[in-house]
């Protein structure tokens, strides 16, 4: 009898014990929010997972969709590839885990070499519709933009002052054409400008150069003679850099600071740097 | 997910073939013979390949929505290119197929802007977009057919199940 009520005594510990285990799990982070960061997150998931058991759950949606994910609370962090604004910074706290620059792109069959903000402004206005007015090259120019709500628009328009059709505030050097194509992502942008001889878009560096090492028909236009590489964006010489950010609610740092602290550590920063994007930390 | 791509798809691309197998008798006895020029098997040849490469570039879309892969992506956006270099032979043949080149590129962007709509789970509008696509394509074949009766007389592709190809 004595035993039986020790063994019972046993079981509703042990069952007590496996529901202290249970309601222990730590509960999923929900990221949402840029796409250009989405890949890196993507691909840190799994190991996260495995390491702490904790689940990641990566959405995209765009800059503005990560802001609003974290600043509305439907989850702790938010994705946003560009430098918060003042005011976001009054109620969002944030960590830089990469760097990426905007770069343009044509078809890999366009024998354009190099471009420059003149001539993007141009491009972008309508002004030039034949490739033929920069090249020997008669094809017909496919503008390929990107919607409302995306910090790769934002960074466009600040360095061309050539606006989307939507934004309230006028560009001064007018707007976007309304014949170019709208995208959403930049997986989008670069299948469409590769898909159709005389596209021209813009999209991450990063993005670009991961596609085209994996066979994507695109060409990555130089700027204006700057070079493309680590220092000079990192030393902010190349003129349209931007940061791959995590954004998250001050109260709410406990819960994702070991999430932060791993895409800072080796393995965050080796998949920054494998899906072409600059590390922050150095090697 | 695969089934909430696959379902609307199978259901459209199931109602596209109903409408023309119950018109293909048709269309073929309303053109009589004396009526139409011929193509030359080249021809013929340049159009029906044209169909398989539009097709070709929707399936690897849609391959790399399923897959997650971007290999299918670079897949399209080559097959892709193939189109317009198909296209540019169509049009020095054909005048009648100049306008075919716009038609087929708001089709390839409209095809291309679902890959986002799917990857950020943005499903509704997802499902929306492809069944716009469905119309979008019947365009593409449509514009086809027309040029192709414009030519002979005759716009019905499968009439070439005749020819020795």
């Amino acid at each position: 009898m004595k035993n039986l009520c020790c063994a019972f005594m046993m079981t509703l510990l042990m069952l007590g014990m496996s529901e202290v285990t249970h309601s222990e799990e730590p509960k999923a982070l929900h990221i949402a929010g840029a796409t250009t960061i989405q890949p890196v997150l993507e691909s840190l998931a799994g190991d996260y997972e495995r390491k702490t058991g904790q689940k990641v759950h990566v959405q995209g949606g765009g800059s503005s969709t990560g802001i609003e994910h974290t600043a509305q609370e439907h989850g702790l962090l938010g994705a946003v590839s560009r430098a918060l604004k003042q005011e976001e910074k009054k109620h969002l706290e944030y960590t830089t885990i990469g760097l990426d620059a905007l770069v343009f792109i044509v078809n890999e069959r366009n024998p354009l070499q190099e471009i420059d903000r003149d001539t993007v402004i141009r491009l972008f206005t309508g002004e030039i519709t034949s490739w033929n007015q920069l090249s020997d090259w008669d094809r017909p120019v496919v503008l390929v933009s990107k919607e409302m709500g995306r910090s790769t628009l934002d960074l466009f328009e600040e360095y061309t002052g050539v606006h989307h059709p939507d934004n309230p505030v006028k560009g001064e050097n007018g707007q976007i054409s309304a014949e170019a194509y709208e995208i959403a992502s930049n997986l989008d942008g670069a299948t469409l400008a590769a898909g159709l001889p005389g596209a021209v878009s813009y999209l991450s560096l990063g993005t670009s150069q991961y596609l085209q090492n994996r066979g994507m028909p695109i060409k990555i236009l130089s700027l204006e003679d700057y070079p493309m590489d680590r220092q000079s964006i990192v030393s902010g010489q190349y003129p349209i850099k931007r940061e791959l950010n995590l954004v998250y609610r001050p109260e709410n740092k406990e819960m994702v600071k070991d999430f932060l602290e791993f895409c800072l550590g080796p393995e965050g920063q080796d998949a920054v740097r494998q899906l072409g994007y600059i590390p922050v930390q150095k090697k | 997910m695969k089934s909430k791509i696959i379902v609307p798809l199978c259901l459209a691309a199931g109602a596209l073939m109903a409408v023309l197998v119950m018109h293909y008798p048709q269309i073929k006895e309303q053109v009589s013979p004396s009526e139409t020029e011929e193509l030359t098997q080249a021809e013929v040849g340049l159009f029906l390949q044209f169909e398989r490469e539009v097709k070709a570039v929707r399936q690897a879309v849609q391959n790399g929505i399923m897959a997650e892969d971007v290999e299918y992506l670079v897949q399209a956006s080559s097959k892709s290119l193939e189109v317009f270099d198909l296209l540019d032979e169509l049009t020095r043949a054909f005048p009648e197929a100049q306008g075919l080149e716009k038609t087929y590129q708001d089709f390839y962007a409209q095809l291309v802007s679902i890959i986002s709509l799917f990857m950020e789970k943005r499903l509704e509008r997802g499902r929306a977009r492809l069944m716009e696509l469905e119309e979008s394509h019947s365009f593409i074949d449509g514009k086809m057919r027309a040029i192709v009766d414009s030519v002979t007389g005759d716009g019905c592709l499968p009439c070439f199940e005749d020819l020795d190809l």
